[in-house]
């Protein structure tokens, strides 16, 4: 079993963290239990971070909202700051897993665990989400998009920081779609997270899938498309060429190529729901 | 965790006394079960598995598990021919070692059991057990089995047919030409995992050349019989014990861990408890995969001339249930119609599989899938209305089945009619829940019904006894298993009534084989029959008994006595002897009444011939499905069913039966499937592995549960009919039929899965 480390402060936590360079912080504990269930290697040493109060505030900020990373996807879906100004992160938190994970998982450890597989990671992708770290020296701010794809470039040394917080801009037309092959409280087959904002020419669309592979994937094209009004046969080749190249899932809850048919169904519900909101 | 108390084990195993509280108990997570049973020394063992599907069994190399601190014996097949018993078998067709010596047959067969000071150190050092097993070539499908030159799963056999049933009436060749159109199509169904929350678990102990086991069995007797057998012992020599079970659902019906736990107790010296990963429960029962060819020719009128089947089932590399399983699709594919002229045949086939055993509706699911589909498509082709279609050729009581024999008491139009009728009330309670509006453009909505007949083993036996303790109050006791069914209230309350004594003071004893009496097994929707009449009748016989012991205590001849809910009373002198008091009287003989009841098949009069089953188990299903066109998702909208009981007993557990029958329905109907690629389970989990949920079921859910009139009461038909499995096989074929009302497209292979949907819309 790891060690485990339970600082009362921010600052005790990065010193835990620096002090020891094999720990990993851990909030809700989720993606560590089905590490542990699926007979994985589990870290040596972990900093429990989820109780520190630099990580559980939900505040204003700017036109949008400022969520600590450790406020659980259940804090998330009923908080009112949240609701009133990012229903998409709100709706996404409320959808995602079942009432068990919901209260214990972190929008934290959702947006860096496993990226690809997460509701949350869309959601915040497409509200173009900031995301507050800290290290030993200082508290930095990235696109949420940024930070991803740099680990993604260092899965082998992922860099060392840990996440804070969370800022996302308003957005009133929003849209969520996420397709459960059985009813139940279920890992999607596919989930697309969609805004946008101006209008007529000068709108922009903002849309990403996650559970279809090992990484959010943009929905460059087919935003595009649905946004120009596309036809269903145009749109389904937007979505081709956004997912040219790409290894899909292809697993117990759909087939890859039932994923790719069902894309831009998920496409057009998502972007109908968000027009509908403007 | 619990020690169990030497003393209490030397009286008597846990009874309860308060009914009431074992629901609660249970809900409130408070139950103890096999797992919680601890004995002192105990080890524990973790049994090590062949990871290839068929192979010679070369070796074991334990040298290295052996090392761990706190392992005390890696026991394999080696030892158990040292202890002279290899060639010891049990199980249904006696074909089961302890440990296999030669041959591995499956993946995730038992070939050692690692005996350490603590579960997780078994654990560890059973990964670290070496097999050398030379692989050979494995059959895994029914008909790469039953094909020419296919390898020989069970050595020693000419071919891969465990059984083959078949049975056929009337004038075939005659239907056939007499027929306006014919019908033919193909479904089949996947394996599947019974899936009870508590897993397989077996604790075992040697005392003095006397075995005692605490078993997750549905079958308590059977396992003691099968222990007995292996280990050469009188069956007394055997006590077998079970706690409530949490869960069974057929999967526990047959013996498994036992005589491997008890080999492992035995050469380590001390008693050893095995408790299943769930990925031990994917390896060690599943359900029958089936495949089903059933061809049907309607008249100019609508009326069957004739219907045929072929099912094929794989059985996996051992025996468990597979005789009974293939006689039960048998019986039950071609449905309660009025068919004059019919054959089935129905062939289960060994495969190099994990072995299929019991799965709750014992092989009627795989065959109402088909022939209840295949009803509603003739229905649709030739623009009949399929209730009407069905109404038109149900079998309605004295009429005959396809077999040729008669039914005497026949309620599938009754149960049809309820269902639909519980349907159009449900649909008043519909909450479409929060479906994405934008999707509603592509839903296509539908309604399906099915109907299922089911037989219950016949002959079986059950005993009971009914017993006045000293305290006054009356004891129960049967083998029974209670694993949520709640067979302990309903033994109860039948023990209640016919004693005339209020419930509270009836006590249920569980199923301890060294005290409790023969009970053939808790399965086949029997318990409430066949126990429930043997304790009646042993209630009865303790009347008689307790007035022939109050005659000799009060010196007065037995008509002047009589039975009251106060005890024994005198006419004349108006003096009661109280049961406190017969219990204390006397030389310290008990008075108990004990009876055996057996349901002997009754004899078709014309033919003579016995019928199959003693009666049969009838539901109805009818249901609201939306289709999403685009995704291919199914959402049940509005779900009724209607079951005949013949007589309730405890009406919220008849309630609660005919619910858990809908609800476990839906899992093999839109999700649940195990398959098996290379032999090895694809899923071993339950994350992945897609049991339904309460999101699942939908907020209007209807049940009946209908009763015969006082009328019919006596008149030689079983007034307590079980409702274990009543509307179980008619969820899958109803959904089937909704889907296809709804879009036209007709998914032949379950689950109805949205990536099927999508492809039937295709092929549409």
């Amino acid at each position: 079993m790891p060690s485990l480390a339970r600082p009362a402060s921010l600052d005790e936590a990065l010193g835990a963290l620096r002090a020891e360079p094999a720990a990993r912080p851990v909030a809700g504990g989720v993606g560590l239990l089905l590490r542990a269930a699926f007979g994985e290697s589990l870290p040596d040493h972990v900093v429990a971070v989820g109780r520190l109060p630099e990580l559980r505030s939900i505040e204003p900020e700017r036109d949008g909202v400022r969520i600590g990373a450790a406020v659980t996807l259940a804090e998330l879906a009923r908080s009112q700051i949240v609701r009133v100004r990012a229903p998409l992160l709100a709706a996404a938190a409320e959808a995602a897993a079942n009432p068990g994970v919901r209260t214990t998982a972190t929008l934290g450890g959702n947006l860096l665990d496993r990226p690809g597989a997460s509701d949350l990671v869309a959601t915040a992708l497409a509200l173009d989400a900031e995301v507050v770290s800290a290290d030993e020296r200082a508290e930095a701010t990235h696109t949420l998009r940024s930070l991803l794809e740099t680990r993604a470039a260092n899965a082998d040394h992922p860099p060392r920081l840990l996440l804070v917080a969370i800022v996302v801009p308003r957005a009133d037309r929003w849209g969520f779609e996420r397709l459960t092959t059985r009813g139940a409280g279920d890992r999607p087959a596919a989930t697309v997270a969609m805004s946008f904002s101006g209008s007529g020419e000068r709108s922009t669309v903002a849309a990403w899938a996650t559970w279809i592979a090992d990484r959010p994937v943009p929905l460059v094209k087919a935003g595009r498309a649905v946004l120009d009004g596309a036809p269903d046969a145009a749109l389904r080749a937007a979505v081709d060429e956004d997912l040219d190249g790409l290894a899909m899932a292809d697993d117990l809850r759909a087939t890859a190529a039932y994923r790719r048919r069902v894309l831009p169904v998920l496409v057009r519900r998502a972007f109908e729901a968000a027009r509908a909101r403007g | 965790m619990t020690a169990v108390d030497r003393d209490a084990r030397a009286t008597g195993w846990a009874a309860t006394a308060d009914l009431e509280a074992e629901p609660r108990e249970r809900v409130a997570g408070r139950l103890r079960y096999v797992i919680d049973t601890e004995l002192p020394g105990m080890a524990f063992g973790a049994i090590v598995r062949s990871r290839v599907a068929a192979g010679r069994l070369t070796g074991i190399d334990a040298s290295e598990a052996e090392r761990v601190p706190g392992v005390f014996r890696v026991v394999s097949g080696a030892d158990v021919a040292a202890a002279g018993l290899a060639g010891a078998r049990f199980g249904s067709l006696g074909e089961q070692p302890i440990l296999p010596t030669e041959r591995v047959t499956y993946v995730g067969e038992p070939v050692a059991i690692v005996v350490a000071d603590t579960a997780a150190t078994a654990r560890r050092a059973a990964a670290l057990v070496g097999i050398a097993v030379t692989p050979a070539p494995a059959v895994l499908t029914p008909d790469d089995a039953l094909a020419e030159g296919a390898p020989i799963v069970r050595e020693g056999r000419d071919d891969n047919v465990l059984t083959r049933w078949a049975r056929s009436h009337g004038d075939l060749d005659g239907a056939r030409s007499r027929s306006a159109r014919i019908f033919r199509a193909r479904f089949s169904s996947p394996a599947a995992q019974q899936a009870s929350l508590e897993p397989h678990v077996c604790l075992a102990e040697w005392r003095d050349g006397r075995l005692e086991v605490w078993s997750t069995s549905q079958s308590p007797s059977r396992a003691t019989e099968d222990l007995a057998k292996v280990f050469g012992l009188e069956r007394d020599a055997v006590a077998v014990r079970v706690p409530p079970l949490g869960g069974g659902y057929g999967g526990k019906n047959q013996t498994k861990l036992e005589p491997l736990v008890a080999f492992a107790a035995r050469i380590s010296g001390r008693p050893v408890k095995v408790v299943n990963a769930r990925s031990d429960e994917f390896v060690t029962v599943t359900k029958h995969a089936a495949a089903v060819e059933i061809e049907s020719g309607i008249d100019a009128d609508g009326g069957f001339t004739f219907r045929t089947a072929i099912i094929r089932w794989s059985a996996g590399a051992y025996a468990f249930s597979s005789v009974a399983v293939a006689r039960a699709g048998g019986l039950a594919v071609l449905g309660p119609y009025r068919v004059p002229a019919a054959s089935v045949e129905s062939v289960m086939a060994w495969t190099n599989l994990p072995p299929a055993g019991s799965f709750r509706g014992l092989g009627v699911s795989q065959a109402a899938w088909a022939g209840e589909q295949q009803v509603d498509e003739i229905a649709r082709a030739i623009g009949a209305n399929p209730v009407d279609f069905r109404r038109a050729n149900l079998v309605r009581s004295g009429e005959r089945l396809w077999t040729g024999e008669r039914v005497a008491d026949a309620h599938w139009v009754e149960c049809l009619d309820a269902a639909v009728a519980g349907l159009e009330a449900a649909r008043s309670h519909r909450n479409r829940g929060p479906a994405a509006p934008f999707a509603s453009r592509a839903l296509r909505r539908g309604t399906g019904v099915a109907v299922a007949m089911k037989h219950t083993i016949t002959p079986s036996r059950s005993e009971a006894e009914v017993a006045v303790l000293p305290d006054g109050r009356v004891e129960v006791r049967t083998s029974a298993v209670d694993m949520g069914q709640g067979v302990e209230v309903v033994l109860a309350r039948i023990a209640a009534q016919a004693l005339w004594l209020p419930v509270e003071r009836i006590v249920v004893a569980r199923p301890d084989t060294a005290r409790t009496p023969y009970d053939m097994t808790t399965s086949s929707s029997r318990a409430t029959f066949a126990v429930g009449s043997a304790v009646e009748a042993a209630a009865r016989d303790l009347i008689d008994r307790s007035i022939e012991a109050a005659s000799v205590a009060l010196e007065v001849p037995p008509d002047r006595l009589t039975w009251t809910s106060d005890g024994v009373r005198e006419r004349s002198m108006d003096l009661t002897v109280s049961l406190a008091e017969l219990a204390a009287h006397g030389s310290g003989a008990e008075v108990a009444g004990r009876a055996t009841f057996v349901n002997e098949p009754d004899r078709d009069a014309e033919t003579g011939e016995p019928v199959s089953s003693s009666h049969w188990h009838q539901g109805a299903v009818a249901l609201d499905a939306s289709v999403d066109a685009e995704t291919g998702v199914v959402r049940i909208e509005a779900l009724a069913g209607a079951a005949w009981a013949g007589r309730v007993v405890n009406e919220p557990g008849a309630r609660l039966q005919n619910e858990g029958n809908l609800i476990f329905g839906l899992g093999p109907a839109l999700a649940e499937a195990l398959e098996f690629p290379d032999g090895a389970p694809a899923v071993a989990d339950l994350l992945d592995y897609r049991l339904p949920t309460i999101r699942d079921v939908p907020w209007a859910l209807q049940t009946a549960t209908l009763e015969m009139d006082d009328a019919a009461a006596g008149d030689g038909h079983p007034e307590r009919h079980g409702l274990g499995e009543s509307l179980i096989p008619a969820v899958a074929p109803a959904l089937g039929t909704a889907v296809a009302a709804a879009t036209g497209a007709c998914v032949r292979r379950l689950p109805i899965s949205p990536e099927r949907v999508l492809t039937a819309l295709d092929d549409a």
